[in-house]
């Protein structure tokens, strides 16, 4: 041995020694010395035999396979636990080959004493690790790649894989890798990342299907190992694989892999096959905790999806959490929300909601509430509910907005008003029938009877005149009353409108109105002739009711693209504009005697017929009523 | 018109228009008899051959349509009289059937003595 090799040896404070491949040792340094008198009670002499020093035969075969993988060229990590002095006291054995002419003849050996840093065991690191998966509120895969940091750097292993079991329960699929910065972590990932091993297959399907503990002391040993590639080109000789339980279940692998050739020693086995269970079962926690987030998460999100606003309060009103629709309608953010009293104002719907959370609370049962504030109108129900989190009462009010439900039913209210209305007045109307009928023949019999009397045909005229009011209104009556089948057929709109302004004149006549008419032929559309004649001669009337005499109704037809148009025009005092807005309402009348029923019943006949009616006023003075339909055909 | 003045039928529930047509036709010079429901009109008929019956569509309560009954009675016996139903209730429906049972005309209350003298008119002359 020469010098420097002496003064290196002896420099190293760790038990170190030199060993040929005849396992003889031919050099150490004190602390070698110093342990082996510990152990055999006898100062070692160089050279020596590995068997005059480790006589127990456990000891001597660990320690000839350790030297026979060393004097294979490969670089060795062991770790070795003997007793010193009655306690025990832990290792880490490296061997490293020295090379001459590529063969090795010897290699140098070191003992390191890790008792200190070891004393924490591999399910001690474990349970250190997962501790901090506990308290960490990282995501699962990040705080998993910190435990894999932890156990390797405590435990020496250079990379490191969880497998966890796919949804189909078929495969292992890698989920969290760990390497060391000096390994090509890259393509190691890449090649990691492809993997997928079957129960039984692979280190990792191996310790699967093993329900324990497998490891492979050097890969290079090893026949059928399927990333000898990858192993070879990050340089890994030793590798263990532990299941990771959850109760009985497996749910994924921890393998561990080094660089250095480590037989792995049975109480390393258990105490990482006792780790693997640990982990698991925090694994597998901790999946249930993310499920549960999720669903947390989708039920935020259905929460706010839900339209109606719903404030869950304190049972002083204090707001702790809304979702969007009650967020909108306090205003700002959720943070600007949350923790403020719902008695936001004074004014509704906060003086409501106020009260609605004092009920609940006093009474601690359900109440309900309706709010009207302004044109909008809400139902407000409140619930009270033990919140097991938090172990508090909470109050739960949801509001609904029930301003179109409202508005919905006014509309049929007033529907079904008029509806009831519409049969009173068409069962009266119908009843009345008969004895306009019997006075009409009745005048006209008296005239028969009288006919030299001019005095008694005047008053007979004047007569009819008022039964002839009193039909018209009571056909108006009958009209809104019926529930209404409209028969379209194709039919000439304008000898409809010819007929109906015949009939108009006599009664414009009587007025001393002229009824000017230009109506166009050949006004071919889809019409119940019966209907729309019976709208045309409500509006021509009500023109000719608001006309004074010698004053002239316009009337006219013509076609207009794919439109045929109607409109009847008068030359008295017009719409008041502010009525305009309620001029086809039904029974809305100003004029004495009207039923209030002639547009209204004009109005439903032409959207019947798919057409527009607007009035207004002419820019010079009078009404102005147009009809718009498009025109079908058959 | 014949020698002999046509024989006409009024037949409606309502005593006082019975009463009111029957002056207006005598007035005229026809010869009026009156029934004022179903069975008195169907007797009437089974006696007598009259040239022109005026039916009230409805002898009866709400919805009743006795006068098709009538018309159709003397479609089948007396083809030579003429029919005349008059309603202060008809649909489309009823008039529709009211013509597929043989009436000749069917008039919709309110109309003048004027108005129905001229459609009776009219029926007598063409026999």
């Amino acid at each position: 041995m020469d010098a420097l090799s002496r003064a290196i040896l002896e420099s190293a404070s760790d038990p170190t020694w030199i060993m040929t491949r005849d396992l003889v040792v031919t050099a150490f340094n004190a602390p070698f010395a110093a342990i082996c008198e510990r152990v055999t009670n006898v100062a070692p002499e160089a050279p020596v035999a590995l068997d005059a020093l480790v006589h127990e035969p456990e000891a001597n075969a660990w320690w000839r396979d350790v030297c026979a993988r060393v004097f294979t060229g490969r670089h060795v990590t062991a770790d070795r636990r003997p007793f010193l002095d009655g306690s025990k006291r832990y290792f880490t054995i490296s061997g490293m080959p020295v090379l001459c002419d590529d063969e090795v003849v010897q290699a140098v050996f070191a003992a390191r004493d890790v008792t200190e840093r070891s004393r924490a065991d591999p399910e001690e690191l474990f349970d250190l690790a997962v501790t901090r998966i506990l308290t960490e509120a990282k995501p699962l895969e990040a705080v998993l790649g910190d435990v894999l940091e932890f156990v390797c750097e405590s435990d020496g292993w250079d990379c490191a894989v969880i497998w966890l079991i796919e949804p189909d329960g078929q495969h292992l699929a890698p989920s969290v890798i760990w390497t060391r910065p000096d390994i090509d972590a890259g393509s190691f990932r890449e090649r990691v990342n492809e993997l997928r091993f079957a129960r039984g297959r692979g280190i990792p399907g191996k310790a699967w299907s093993r329900e324990g503990p497998f490891w492979v002391p050097d890969l290079m040993d090893e026949t059928g190992f399927l990333r000898r590639e990858v192993a070879a080109l990050s340089g890994l000789h030793a590798a263990a694989a532990v299941p990771l339980y959850d109760s009985e279940r497996v749910v994924g692998v921890l393998e561990m892999a080094t660089r250095a050739v480590r037989p792995i020693s049975d109480r390393r086995q258990q105490a990482l096959g006792r780790a693997g269970k640990t982990l698991g079962r925090l694994i597998a926690r901790r999946q249930l905790q993310q499920i549960v987030e999720k669903k947390s998460y989708e039920w935020t999100q259905t929460f706010d999806a839900i339209a109606l606003p719903i404030f869950i309060t304190r049972m002083d009103g204090t707001i702790m959490r809304v979702n969007r629709a009650a967020r909108d309608l306090v205003g700002g953010e959720f943070k600007d929300v949350l923790g403020r009293n719902i008695a936001v104002s004074g004014d509704e719907p906060w003086k409501t909601l106020a009260d609605t959370v004092t009920s609940v609370s006093d009474s601690r049962t359900p109440c309900t509430a309706q709010i009207a504030e302004h044109d909008r109108y809400w139902d407000v129900n409140g619930a009270w509910y033990h919140s097991t989190f938090d172990g508090e009462d909470r109050v739960i009010i949801a509001m609904r907005d029930t301003t179109d439900l409202v508005r919905l039913a006014e509309s049929v209210r007033r529907g079904e008003k008029l509806a009831a209305l519409g049969e009173l007045v068409g069962g009266v109307a119908h009843e009345v029938r008969n004895p306009i009928f019997g006075i009409g023949i009745t005048i006209d019999t008296l005239q028969q009877m009288l006919p030299d009397r001019p005095d008694i045909n005047e008053l007979a005229e004047v007569l009819r005149n008022w039964l002839g009011r009193l039909n018209r209104l009571m056909e108006n009556l009958l009209a809104y009353g019926k529930s209404w089948t409209l028969s379209l057929e194709e039919g000439s709109l304008d000898s409809v409108l010819r007929v109906v302004v015949d009939e108009c004149r006599q009664i414009a006549a009587q007025s001393s109105v002229h009824i000017d008419a230009e109506i166009e032929s050949d006004l071919v559309m889809l019409l119940d002739a019966h209907r729309l004649g019976h709208a045309f001669e409500n509006l021509i009337i009500n023109a000719i009711q608001h006309s004074s005499m010698q004053q002239r109704v316009q009337v006219a037809a013509r076609r207009d693209g794919g439109f045929v148009t109607f409109a009847v025009r008068d030359h008295g005092p017009g719409f008041n504009p502010a009525d305009l807005h309620r001029i086809f309402e039904p029974f809305f009348t100003k004029r004495r005697g009207g039923t209030g029923l002639g547009l209204s019943i004009a109005q439903r006949v032409v959207d019947e017929h798919g057409g527009i009616i607007t009035a207004g006023n002419s820019p010079d003075g009078g009404a102005v009523i147009t009809v718009r339909f498009p025109v079908f055909s058959l | 018109m014949s020698n002999r003045p046509d024989r006409i039928l009024i037949v409606d529930d309502e005593e006082l228009i019975v009463l009111t047509m029957r002056k207006y036709f005598e007035g005229l010079g026809y010869r009026v008899d009156a029934a004022h429901e179903l069975e008195e009109a169907q007797a009437l008929l089974a006696n007598r051959r009259y040239d022109l019956v005026i039916c009230d569509l409805r002898l009866t309560g709400i919805g009743g349509v006795e006068g098709l009954q009538i018309v159709a009675d003397i479609h089948q016996r007396c083809a030579n009289t003429r029919v005349v139903l008059l309603s202060a209730f008809g649909t489309p429906e009823i008039e529709r059937e009211s013509y597929n049972r043989g009436a000749d005309a069917f008039l919709h209350k309110p109309k003048s003595m004027m108005e129905i003298a001229s459609v009776a008119m009219n029926l007598l002359d063409q026999g």
